[in-house]
């Protein structure tokens, strides 16, 4: 978000929303503000609750505990239908019968929109997705990618206060999943409609994203900008779910305000302080290095090992190093670089001078 | 590659089949007043009787009359049922599925006994309220398997999409299932009136001089008549049945909803 706007409004709240199936907890007290106009990600492994959360913001389900508020309003109790609301769903659910104009229009007759408004709200639409020449194939005619413009302006077109996304792309081969992104980025950044986006793909999550919220078994871990997800994780689920991570063992050594030392394969890291704030001195540790802070190093600061395998990516490759004091960890080095100077089986020094690790109790 | 030997065995087995109704409608043209086979003669005299013939002219009528409301009555009942079997989970429900598959395990002349003792026990015996109950109890199974394969084929999804477009669930009912169904509905409708309108047995029991259907009316004919005119029915039944059913497939697939082809795209 940035500062110099005004405080936006309140376009979701949920209060403590817990849901059970039977004996199993499906979302535990999910607390979540989201404000108007934002784009936020559930994020998580399948079986993480996001799309039960979905469910119960559109209200296909009940929640058992909480409330949940739409544009200030208290909604838990509110029928699906009273809840305006724009839902596309994984596999686009687009009325077999209708063709596609009729589909767009759906919810306007159900508003009891006039024919000639709903003629041109569709056609807005139509233009929107790019898809002004198909308006009257039926959804079987349509290719995927098509079938997914539809099922995105007919939940635009009724201006819904939410816009709810569940794994809309996963169906989608993978170049035009990446041009659907940007095309659903771009709409919804001009149309400002506040967008509640499902996935499990973190990729996704991170580039489509003003915020993220990672879920893993039925709770949200932590919500923040995909830089802060990635750079500043609050969970050591989180660290490990979101990008590549080696995991060192170590110690604390000892806290200092804000920042923490730790030891691991005898060097001394700096890790923000709050995840180890319970911790004692010599307590033990699990440091989370990313790929990327790691480096290959003729340096004497630096740890000594062997490549173990190459996978050579183009631009980059990725190495796996196997490195006495610490075991193994994920090294991410130019292309060039590793076909010229890192074949397996090649002695590798490791500098660590870049790293911004985080550490959590062990 | 399909050999010669099974190409014998499809043919083999296509002639077995079909032998008694092409023998039946061959013997329909002879010109004497007896059935046998071959026939010596050609003639259309049988169809003409057959046509004429006061009984089965009513008992057409009748066929008909009971086929349409056997069947229209056994579908609403039978989407009821299946959308609850399929939408809902309730106590009993194993029961319920249990009790409109039944009739399949009991033989029709026990349906069409037990419906003559209840409709005498209350007073109703043999109006055409006892022949319809009968038929409709025996083609519920039918209907109820193919539409409970229809609304499994609806993705559920699609429902939930109208309701969260702000239609209330009457006219998703209305906009959506209904219209999703259709086929389902039609092809549910249809094969239960080729079932009422061919149905024998149970009619037997439940029909009455004023009431008797086709079938019954065919009976009472070959108890006094040896005549070529009950081929010539059957001819005409065989026909009647193959022109609804080409012009039923042309319009609703009726392998997707027999469940013979994979209905899931």
């Amino acid at each position: 978000m940035p500062d110099t706007e005004a405080p936006r409004s309140e376009a979701l709240r949920l209060d403590g929303v817990t849901k059970s199936f039977g004996a199993v907890t499906a979302l535990h007290e999910a607390w979540l503000r989201v404000e108007d106009g934002e784009f936020l990600t559930l994020l998580g492994p399948s079986g993480c609750g996001k799309t039960t959360l979905l469910n119960l913001i559109a209200g296909f389900l009940e929640a058992n505990a909480g409330e949940i508020f739409i544009g200030g309003k208290l909604v838990t109790t509110l029928p699906v239908w009273e809840r305006d609301l724009g839902m596309v769903f994984q596999s686009y659910a687009l009325f077999p019968h209708m063709d596609v104009a009729r589909n767009i229009g759906y919810g306007l007759r159900a508003r009891g929109v006039s024919k000639a408004e709903e003629a041109q709200r569709v056609a807005e639409a139509l233009a929107l997705v790019r898809l002004s020449d198909l308006s009257a194939r039926r959804p079987k005619e349509l290719s995927g990618g098509q079938q997914q413009r539809v099922a995105l302006a007919r939940a635009l077109v009724i201006r819904p206060r939410l816009l709810l996304l569940d794994e809309p792309f996963s169906a989608l081969d993978r170049n035009l999943r990446a041009e659907m992104q940007i095309e659903l980025k771009e709409i919804q950044r001009g149309l400002g409609v506040t967008t509640i986006f499902v996935t499990h793909d973190q990729s996704e999550a991170m580039s489509m994203s003003d915020r993220v919220a990672v879920m893993s078994e039925g709770r949200i871990l932590q919500v923040d900008t995909p830089e802060g997800i990635y750079r500043r994780p609050a969970h050591p689920f989180v660290a490990g779910f979101v990008g590549d991570a080696t995991v060192l063992a170590g110690h604390l050594r000892a806290r200092d305000g804000a920042v923490a030392a730790v030891d691991a394969a005898g060097l001394t890291f700096t890790v923000p302080a709050a995840p180890l704030a319970d911790l004692a001195p010599g307590a033990p540790v699990s440091i989370y290095l990313r790929p990327e802070h790691l480096s290959a190093t003729d340096s004497e600061n630096a740890l000594a090992g062997t490549v173990t395998s190459r996978a050579y990516l183009g631009d980059r490759a990725e190495l796996v190093v196997d490195l006495p004091a610490a075991g193994r960890i994920l090294l991410r080095v130019p292309g060039v670089e590793a076909l010229t100077r890192w074949p397996v089986g090649a002695a590798i020094r490791i500098g660590f001078a870049g790293a911004e690790p985080v550490a959590f109790p062990a | 590659m399909i050999t010669l030997g099974f190409r014998l065995i499809v043919v083999a087995l296509l002639a077995f089949i079909l032998l008694p109704a092409v023998v039946a409608c061959i013997a329909a043209f002879d010109s004497r007043a007896i059935i046998a086979f071959p026939p010596q003669g050609f003639s259309w005299r049988w169809f003409h009787r057959a046509l004429n013939y006061e009984d089965f002219r009513i008992g057409f009528a009748n066929s008909l009359f009971v086929a349409a409301i056997a069947s229209t009555l056994s579908v609403m009942i039978g989407s009821g049922a299946a959308y609850a079997i399929d939408r809902y989970a309730f106590r009993g429900k194993a029961l319920l599925e249990a009790l409109l598959l039944a009739p399949l395990a009991i033989p029709h002349f026990t349906i069409g006994l037990g419906a003559l003792i209840i409709a005498a026990q209350i007073g109703q015996s043999r109006g055409w309220p006892v022949v319809i109950l009968a038929h409709v109890i025996l083609v519920l199974p039918f209907v109820l398997r193919s539409l409970y394969v229809s609304l499994r084929n609806i993705d559920p999804r699609l429902e939930l999409a109208a309701l969260s477009l702000g239609a209330r669930p009457g006219r998703v009912i209305w906009t959506v299932t209904l219209p999703a169904l259709a086929p389902g509905l039609a092809g549910g409708w249809l094969f239960a009136a080729i079932l009422s309108f061919n149905e024998f047995t149970a009619s037997l029991f439940v029909t009455a001089q004023r009431t008797q259907t086709l079938p019954v009316a065919m009976y009472n004919y070959v108890r006094e008549y040896a005549d070529p005119s009950m081929a010539a029915i059957s001819a005409l039944y065989i026909l009647l049945t193959t022109i609804v059913l080409v012009i039923a497939n042309r319009f609703l697939g009726l392998g997707r909803i027999l469940g013979t082809e994979d209905a899931r795209h």
